[in-house]
């Protein structure tokens, strides 16, 4: 009996092993790419033909061969890169008598703030694991190696401590959503012991380090548990300060801090702080350069890509974004009447603020303070509930930042030709510190009648390009050369010209230090008195550092896009809530502040027509739609993709090519994995992708290599906008597509291109900035830098995915006027002028059609309007949310691909409609899809050591044969195992038989 | 009925106990999953098939009931932890992009108990059923 049990026992194992086995090896199938791109698998290699000659090398690394010895070079130089970064783009924002740099005197401190045991490095998104190893340098490590003497009882008792920063997400050990936790510790922690380590020493300096924390599908809180907004100073770290002065003992008191969001800072001079240096995510190797600045081994040169309001919650835009998006006020009755899932249709948008966004709304509702005009002053959106003061609303306005040094700006000349306006403008180090200086150029243009009568709004300043000089040692000038696109002046008229126009009137240019004293320039010259600064103080302004010229109206100049000969029209009429509800929202207008002011999140009904709208299903297969039978598939011609190499995208050869395929074939390559498979009857590889503007997301290979390490995690994408430097934007872009090369991937699904909508966005930290043009500025020369090296940079998200809460299927409304010179702009710099071959769409709808679905989105304005050439990709699918599986839809709007779709639920159900309703015409769009997904891939380095006679050959991963070898064994076990059982069962019954 | 249960041994209460687990796990799965990308039948299955074997061997001792049993409980354990990959790799990652990482709790619980099921039942495997039977051994 025992033994027989041991046999029941063993079999009983065996099955459970073997249902493991199965279960898992089909999970690792469906996930198969995921499963690959982790074990470092390819799944296609090539084959050359003995003495094929012929030079492959399509894109070459500038460190020469593909080596270990030159990605070392590569990793030192992403490193250095990290710190020069980190350098340039951290801002320092208060520093009361040179307290900054800190003197060798000066070097033992304490280090404040439970950030410093938990940084900050990047929040939670796609990107490198870089900061999580051996290679990352951690804040303690890089004061230490600066030779600062550190107060290791404090260091050791936040080490310790249980206290945690938290955002908000599900808490495992709790059972709980987490507290969305500042993560500071609370008075008590400060005992008498740990109190009395600075009594004697470590005083020299107190550096506080305070974090704020996103990340991807985590906004921060406009009122956190606290009840407060997440961006202010909570009770925790004013204790901290507080204690910090009280004790006395401290000649300096120095705030860090360690976040893409931008803090209230209207308590530095309350807490005595004498410097504050905003450090963004300094990435795995950034704090080095924190230290530097510290220090003055580097001059801190960064400048603010949003405006630091001193109420977070204080912009028009706040009031329906984020924290305060609402659901339809018939919420139940849209539920029963849709097929989309509860949280793909409950919320929106309406963005009321109109272009107010940033430091349009606070720069310009000042000027016509100043002017007195537009009821301007009013207390509608006041902070303090008196007139509207731009003293109160802004600490630091957009643009604004220190150095340890001075500099004069004089505006030598301004040109103005037909499509540029040339400016040049003479620098000079008047200080006694070696640093660079940042050239902002700014311009004003006329916001007449016209404007007034047909709702074409206008900032009253408006960024039109940058640049920066080198290092300027004390008395050295250098002048800049700056060429701005006159096409920044113009502004959409969706109501009247449908259009692009440049208004009749006065136009100014002028240079300052930030927004906000470029504007006082400006209003100088045009008499304007009662000019005040963010403190309060008044200034006078600088007239001569403005030029100012007439424009006369014209409608014509910008109606053609300059991209492709289309016409421009209005695109995105229906994403517009008023289209559907007549007066819903009355956006923002400064012809009258107090009237169009948004004071309560808009409130509406889904009308039947809007729930049908949403419900996704928009494809109609055409009455004279031909038969699958009439498209021309499976005439296989042993051409392999290779041949297409150089050939442009309208070259016939295509067609023969894309002959070739079969529709199984065209429709996998819709289904992304992080990359597709190879198709090796076509000569098509195997093609990896990365992802994250911070790092993409991979780790080298120690067997071709000898390195195994991550790729290196970069500052933030904030930290590198705030450097001002086009040069730092283009190596960025350069360096992560070596990493590319080396990773063997494609494209990588970067720069991050959306706005700061409001200052709660999670994933602020991975775009540039809350202003449109400086966005389409930065990211033109970091596109072009990736792309240089055949990867493609896939700016995301395309387009308005501006806030992380209810990402996932919000509705956004607004005029076309904001969207195209707000969320579109962002991307028009990279897709449209610097040629990006890839790009990522959002979760967002516009208006109520998810932006995926969106042909006006993506064809009409993008491969239309902006000439595209290029893939499009959803974001991910994988989630499998209701409203992303309507794949034919969103095929026929211009999709190409469908971001993580283990499973290939897209190539199936494409194929599945196809021949379900005999649709050739839904055919067709597949196989230009197809089209124009390959072209991308024809141009990239992944061609690299194909030639016409190469042969693409599948590779098994050695995984798949293992685990199907470990089921075969498990499954012959237990067969041994139920046969032994079944003879002894028989034995045993046959010896009962015979007893009795 | 009580002679049956006196000469019931170790086994046979373990194998009680497998299918309480099993009943708690299996209510929770459907109450959980309903509201959270629907059931799938593998799982749900996987439960009742186990626990209807549990049954089985109760009233008769067989060798393929103890096996069978161990298949159903694995099946609901591993169907469940592969629909939820994206959810542990959320979870891994820090980000919110594949599956639902508020649902971690749930998922773990009803893991749990899908695990103790099934180790119970291996145990079982290896245990007589009835104390009449380890009489007849000695």
């Amino acid at each position: 009996m025992r033994r027989k049990k041991l046999w029941t026992g063993l079999a009983s194992l065996t099955a459970f092993l073997l249902t493991f086995s199965i279960v898992g090896t089909n999970c690792m199938y469906g996930y198969a790419g995921t499963v690959n791109g982790a074990l470092g698998i390819r799944t296609s290699k090539v084959v050359n033909e003995d003495g094929d000659t012929a030079d492959t090398t399509y894109f070459e690394s500038e460190y020469g061969e593909l080596n270990s010895e030159n990605l070392q070079k590569l990793i030192a130089d992403t490193y250095d890169e990290s710190v020069l970064e980190e350098e340039e783009g951290a801002v320092l924002l208060k520093n009361d008598n040179n307290a900054l740099p800190l003197s060798e005197n000066e070097h033992s401190v304490t280090l404040f703030g439970h950030a410093f045991a938990q940084p900050l490095y990047k929040a939670a998104s796609a990107g490198s694991n870089g900061y999580k190893g051996e290679y990352c340098i951690d804040p303690y490590t890089a004061f230490e190696n600066a030779g600062f003497e550190i107060n290791s009882i404090l260091m050791d008792a936040y080490k310790s401590s249980k206290t945690e920063r938290g955002t908000g997400a599900f808490d495992f050990v709790s059972q709980t959503s987490s507290i969305l936790s500042m993560g500071e510790e609370n008075k008590a922690f400060y005992t008498s012991d740990i109190k009395s380590s600075w009594e004697n020493n470590y005083n020299d300096v107190a550096i506080v380090m305070f974090a704020r924390e996103g990340g991807e599908g985590v906004e921060l809180a406009t009122e956190d548990s606290e009840g407060m907004s997440q961006l202010s100073l909570h009770e925790d770290e004013k204790n901290l300060l507080q204690m910090i002065k009280d004790s006395g003992k401290f000649k300096k008191t120095i705030v860090l801090l360690n976040t893409g969001n931008p803090m209230e800072l209207d308590w530095l001079d309350e807490y005595s702080v004498d410097a504050c240096l905003w450090i963004g995510e300094p990435g795995q190797r950034g704090f080095e350069g924190v230290v530097n600045l510290l220090t003055g081994k580097a001059d801190p040169s960064g400048h603010l890509t949003d405006t630091y309001a001193a109420n977070s919650l204080s912009s028009p835009a706040v009031v329906n974004a984020s924290g305060n998006n609402q659901t339809w006020a018939n919420i139940d009755e849209v539920l029963s009447k849709t097929t989309e899932g509860e949280n793909d249709i409950s919320f929106y948008d309406a963005q009321a603020e109109g272009i107010y966004v940033g430091y349009k709304y606070y720069e310009t509702r000042y000027e016509d303070v100043v002017l007195g005009q537009g009821k301007a002053d009013s207390t509608k959106g006041s902070s303090t509930g008196k007139a509207w003061s731009y003293a109160d609303e802004v600490t630091y306005p957009f643009g604004y930042g220190l150095s340890y040094t001075d500099f004069t700006q004089t505006l030598d000349s301004v040109e103005t030709g037909e499509d540029t306006v040339n400016v040049k403008v003479t620098v000079t180090n008047t200080g006694s510190a070696a640093g660079k200086s940042v050239v902002q150029v700014y311009a004003q243009t006329p916001y007449g009648d016209y404007e007034k009568q047909n709702h074409v709004e206008k900032s009253s300043i408006q960024l039109m390009n940058f640049a920066k000089t080198g290092m300027l040692e004390p008395g050295q000038s250098e002048t800049l050369e700056i060429s701005c696109d006159k096409y920044l002046l113009a502004s959409y008229d969706h109501t009247k010209a449908k259009s692009y126009i440049m208004s009749e009137g006065d136009y100014y240019i002028s240079i300052g230090t930030d927004a906000h004293d470029a504007l006082n320039n400006i209003l100088a010259s045009k008499g304007a008195e009662a000019l005040i600064d963010a403190d309060g103080s008044y200034v006078k302004g600088n007239a001569g550092n403005t030029y100012a010229w007439k424009e006369s109206f014209d409608s014509e100049k910008y109606s053609v896009s300059r991209y492709s000969d289309t016409k421009v029209t209005n695109l995105f009429d229906a994403a517009d809530l008023n289209y559907w509800i007549d007066g819903a929202v009355t956006y923002l207008s400064r012809s009258d502040w107090d009237g169009t002011y948004p004071v309560e999140a808009v409130k509406v009904s889904a009308t039947d027509e809007m729930i049908t709208e949403m419900n996704g299903e928009y494809y109609e297969k055409p009455d004279d739609a031909p038969s699958l039978k009439d498209v021309v598939l499976g005439e296989n011609k042993d051409i392999p993709l290779a041949s297409l190499i150089g050939a442009k995208y309208e070259d016939k050869a295509w067609d023969e090519y894309l002959s070739q395929f079969s529709l199984s074939e065209l429709a996998s390559l819709v289904a992304d994995n992080f990359g597709t498979g190879e198709i090796t009857t076509v000569g098509k590889p195997a093609v990896v992708v990365g992802d994250g503007p911070d790092g993409v997301g991979g780790t080298f290979s120690k067997e071709k290599y000898g390195d195994g390490r991550d790729d290196t995690c970069f500052p933030c994408q904030l930290i590198l906008a705030s450097t001002y430097n086009k040069d730092l934007l283009k190596r960025r872009g350069e360096l992560m597509g070596e990493e590319c090369l080396y990773l063997g991937m494609e494209c990588d699904w970067m720069p991050g291109g959306n706005l700061h909508r409001t200052p709660f966005g999670g994933r602020n930290f991975e775009y540039y900035s809350e202003d449109a043009n400086m966005t389409y500025l930065c990211s033109i020369p970091e596109v072009e830098g990736m792309e240089s090296k055949g990867v493609h940079a896939g700016m995301k998200h395309f387009a308005g995915n501006d806030q992380e809460n209810n990402r996932q299927g919000i509705a956004c409304f607004f005029n076309e006027q904001a969207f195209r010179e707000g969320d579109l702009r962002c991307f028009e710099g990279a897709l449209a002028v610097a040629k990006g071959q890839s790009v990522m769409q959002g979760f967002n709808r516009i208006g109520l059609r998810w932006c995926s679905a969106s042909k006006a989105l993506i064809t009409d304005l993008l491969r239309n309007e902006w000439g595209f050439v290029g893939q499009v990709e959803t974001d991910a699918v994988a989630s499998g949310e209701p409203y992303k599986v309507h794949f034919v839809s969103t095929l026929a709007a211009g999709v190409n691909n469908y971001c993580i779709d283990f499973g290939g639920a897209s190539s199936q159900a494409i194929v599945k409609a196809i021949e379900e309703t005999d649709d050739g015409n839904l055919a067709g769009i597949l196989k230009e899809s197809a089209h124009q997904y390959l072209y991308t891939v024809v141009n990239s380095a992944v061609m690299n050591g194909y030639s016409v006679n190469s042969k693409v050959v599948s590779v098994t991963p050695w995984w798949q044969p293992v685990t199907t070898m470990i089921i075969i064994l498990l499954s012959l076990l237990e067969v041994i195992l139920l046969v032994i059982l079944y003879r002894r069962k028989n034995k045993a019954e046959n010896i009962i038989v015979e007893g009795v | 009925m009580m002679n049956r249960i006196k000469i019931f041994s170790v086994g046979a209460y373990l194998t009680i106990l497998a299918m309480l687990v099993g009943v708690i796990g299996l209510v929770r799965y459907i109450s959980w999953s309903s509201s959270h990308g629907g059931v799938d039948p593998i799982v749900a299955v996987g439960f009742v098939i186990a626990m209807v074997f549990d049954v089985v061997l109760i009233c008769r001792d067989d060798s393929i009931f103890c096996i069978l049993a161990t298949v159903g409980y694995s099946l609901a354990l591993f169907s469940l932890l592969a629909d939820s990959v994206g959810t542990f790799v959320d979870m891994f990652q820090g980000i919110n992009m594949f599956g639902d990482v508020t649902q971690i709790g749930n998922i773990v619980f009803i893991s749990v108990f899908a695990a103790v099921s099934a180790v119970l039942s291996i145990i079982v495997s290896f245990m007589p059923i009835r104390k009449a039977e380890c009489e007849c051994t000695k």
